[in-house]
């Protein structure tokens, strides 16, 4: 088995005086999907930024298919960005530009990449546009003309028109309507298991981690208080405040 | 196959003030190949704890849960995290009456997605029992008896040496029941070690070679 | 005039030292010379500077109050104004045309605070300023271009934050341009740009043509005239050296293509240059938006 595709070790991350997250370490493989659940303040949108590269750490390290990220700063960390990594957040808009259109916001990090024949990348686009199951002929539409369910659905493909290593999902289905999310979870799940793609998914909600994720860690207050196989974690939960969320959630 | 020795697993509720329940003490089994061992005992005696922590979905206390594999024996009370699902994925199946699929992926799209042909898993759907017009519906609309069958029917995809069945015919009717308890049979006699619990134990010629039964945790006595 | 004519050797410099040489009288009789005072136009001078050293680089200035509104062009006056030198012919048009209003104010306040002559033949020209043209006459080496620049940065459209704008052109992140061409070619097959096509300069920074159209865009590549931007109310300043290459953008699988018009001029009756729409002889007709050369095509079709 070659190395992992995410690598993170003793990551430590200060706001000021505050702690955002307090030597947290895993390692996603190839794919595997790991799950981050917590609750609001946990830490875990502390992590993933770092893992996204839109966070520098203070302590610690992410390694990147197995190149250091500490010293990757300007263009080549954008570089990185858009071609190791894919990103889709729970606001669709902090991810995408609204008045531009669907196909548009999915060669944008081709573009960047320098990618410069327009059939080629729009080929691209189309392909990945009809993978994420997005009605037929309103790929030239402006996303602000797009139901939030279908926003979901453009983050995705624009996240998987590079074909990253790493997918990031923070909150991917919150806020969104209950058959809606549904719909992205089956998504998220089939490409996952398409693509192979390593994926890390932070929710607060089990049901959407045991879904999708095959490893978990449970965060509170910027540390990790228990981690292991997703079913495990679940239906063994060990630390008083894993045992706390198990017993809280109304249904998984 | 499967030699447990001394498997102990107790909980401890923090949200009862660290409360301490005992589920299993010293509990030693073998599972053979081609052999089919019942678990019966009192609801509570331990029956499923004891198949989830073969399964790795409880940590065990103290014990050993010993597997054959072809690259060698693995202790499943100590695997890492990575191979316990690597062994879950090649040589380990669980059943239970509860594990619920993903209701909106079809049928025969959830059995594919184990690694197999999409022939083959329509070819054990068909065996299982399931009506050819279900295949390519998702198990969002079936009755909880076909579900079920869906649920064996992604543990039996791959060819798993061991199988943990968790009354796996409870919901399924006199039918049925007989048609999965033959796909088992016939799984059993071409090598695949069974570890069932039943809610009732099945008259079916030639499938059980041994019944264990368990109370308070503690293995009593085999038949 | 004491400019140089043998403009040779490495570009940059070479236009370096032609701006160096536009020494000028600070004082005539008492009164300020080309009506802004020497500190500011050493502070412009300075940021031209920079400008020519760095092609295509948004080079901020002080920008002064002129006695233009903001947005009409204060930019440019203030290049030519601290650019200029007495031996200089000066020509200013506006959409080509040397006779309208702002042309026209412009041009007197520069002549009259410097006593240059004026001319409205680019070929005689040693310094033009204009707005949205760039003369269709053939310019040398003799000539410097003024442009009067209302939005300098091409990448304002997609990023308003001017901290992140800089740091995108330091990185070379022009993705947001080249998104906007994406979605021009996916909804209208072509782009949308009509003036200000952006180009990149010698492979490094992309510029806004800022407001030419597309037609005159090509003949800023490999120039051998100075090219010098001037916004005024965005207090930059940036240049294209004679010689540069000036790359519009464009996929490598569409054509970059300048303006055609099916129609010859209506007064002068060439075809191929650049026209707008204008009333002649009482209707509405296409006719050269160059009138200087315009109308000396007319005349020498009546000499002939």
């Amino acid at each position: 088995m070659s190395g992992p595709v995410l690598e993170v070790r003793e990551l430590t991350v200060r706001y000021g005086g505050t702690l955002g997250c307090d030597a947290v370490s895993f390692d996603v493989h190839e794919g595997e999907v790991l799950g981050i659940v917590g609750e609001s303040g946990s830490g875990k949108s502390t992590v993933l930024g770092c893992c996204g590269l839109d966070l520098h750490p203070s302590g610690g390290w992410v390694r990147l298919s197995g190149m250091d990220t500490a010293g990757v700063v300007g263009a080549q960390r954008r570089r990185l960005r858009n071609e190791g990594i894919g990103i889709v957040r729970q606001a669709a808009h902090e991810e995408l530009r609204l008045e531009i259109s669907a196909g548009g916001n999915i060669v944008e990090r081709l573009l960047a990449t320098g990618y410069r024949g327009f059939q080629a990348i729009r080929d691209r686009a189309e392909r990945v546009y009809t993978e994420v199951e997005l009605p037929a002929g309103r790929m030239d539409a402006a996303v602000a003309t797009f139901s939030g369910g279908m926003r979901q659905r453009v983050q995705i493909a624009r996240a998987l028109v590079s074909e990253p290593a790493v997918l990031l999902l923070d909150e991917p289905t919150t806020g969104l309507d209950v058959s809606v999310q549904a719909r992205i979870l089956d998504l998220i799940r089939g490409l996952q298991r398409r693509t192979g793609v390593a994926m890390v998914v932070v929710s607060h909600d089990l049901a959407v981690i045991r879904m999708l994720a095959d490893q978990l860690l449970v965060m509170r207050d910027g540390r990790v208080v228990e981690s292991g196989v997703t079913d495990r974690v679940l239906s063994d939960p060990r630390h008083p405040y894993t045992q706390l969320l198990v017993s809280s959630r109304l249904e998984v | 196959m499967l030699r447990i020795r001394g498997l102990s697993k107790s909980f401890t509720n923090h949200l009862r003030g660290g409360d301490t329940r005992a589920v299993l003490s010293q509990v030693d089994l073998d599972v053979a190949a081609g052999q089919c061992v019942v678990l019966t005992g009192a609801s509570g005696s331990g029956k499923s704890s004891l198949l989830r922590c073969v399964y790795g979905s409880y940590t065990v206390d103290a014990g050993r849960i010993e597997l054959d594999t072809p690259s060698g024996v693995a202790d499943l009370a100590a695997v890492p995290d990575r191979e316990l699902i690597r062994i879950r994925r090649e040589h380990v199946g669980m059943v239970t009456q509860f594990l619920s699929v993903p209701p909106r992926i079809s049928a025969v799209d959830l059995v594919t997605e184990q690694g197999v042909p999409a022939a083959w898993a329509t070819e054990l759907l068909t065996d299982l029992g399931l009506q050819p017009e279900l295949h390519g519906l998702a198990p969002a609309t079936f009755s909880g008896g076909e579900r079920q069958l869906v649920n064996i029917a992604i543990a039996l995809a791959r060819p798993r040496p061991l199988l943990l069945l968790d009354e796996i015919t409870a919901s399924l009717d006199h039918g049925r029941r007989s048609t999965v308890l033959s796909v088992l049979r016939e799984r059993k006699e071409s090598g695949t070690a069974l570890l069932a619990i039943f809610h009732e134990l099945p008259d079916h010629p030639g499938l059980i070679d041994e019944v264990c039964q368990l109370a308070a945790g503690r293995l009593k006595e085999t038949v | 005039m004491s400019a140089p004519t043998e403009l040779t050797g490495p570009t940059a410099l070479t236009a370096l030292t032609a701006l160096l040489r536009r020494d000028q009288p600070t004082h005539l009789s008492g009164y300020l010379w080309a009506y802004l005072d020497g500190s500011s136009k050493r502070e412009i001078r300075r940021a031209l500077l920079k400008a020519v050293c760095v092609p295509g680089h948004i080079t901020p200035f002080a920008s002064r109050e002129m006695p233009v509104a903001r947005g009409w062009g204060s930019g440019g006056l203030q290049v030519t104004l601290a650019t200029i030198v007495a031996e200089d012919v000066l020509k200013v048009i506006d959409q080509g045309d040397d006779d309208s209003l702002n042309a026209r104010t412009m041009r007197e306040l520069i002549a009259d605070s410097t006593g240059v002559d004026t001319t409205t033949d680019a070929r005689v020209a040693t310094l033009v300023q204009t707005r949205h043209r760039i003369p269709e006459d053939e310019l040398d080496a003799n000539t410097v271009l003024v442009f009067q620049v209302p939005i300098s940065d091409p990448l304002r459209e997609f990023e308003q934050r001017p901290t992140a704008a800089r740091q995108m052109h330091a990185e070379g992140d022009y993705a947001v341009i080249w998104l906007g061409l994406y979605e021009d070619h996916a909804r209208f097959e072509t782009s949308r740009f009509s003036h200000s096509y952006p180009c990149e300069i010698e492979g490094g920074y992309t510029i806004s043509t800022t407001p030419i159209p597309r037609y005159d865009v090509p003949r800023l590549h490999q120039a051998p005239f100075l090219s010098l931007f001037g916004a005024g109310r965005e207090a930059a300043v940036y240049a294209i050296p004679p010689h540069t290459d000036v790359t519009p953008i464009t996929f490598t699988d569409r054509d970059f293509e300048v303006e055609r018009f099916g129609a010859p001029c209506a007064k002068c009756g060439v075809t191929g240059s650049y026209l707008t729409e204008e009333i002649v002889r009482g209707r509405p007709a296409l006719a050269c938006s160059d009138t200087a050369r315009c109308r000396r095509r007319q005349h020498e079709e009546v000499v002939i």
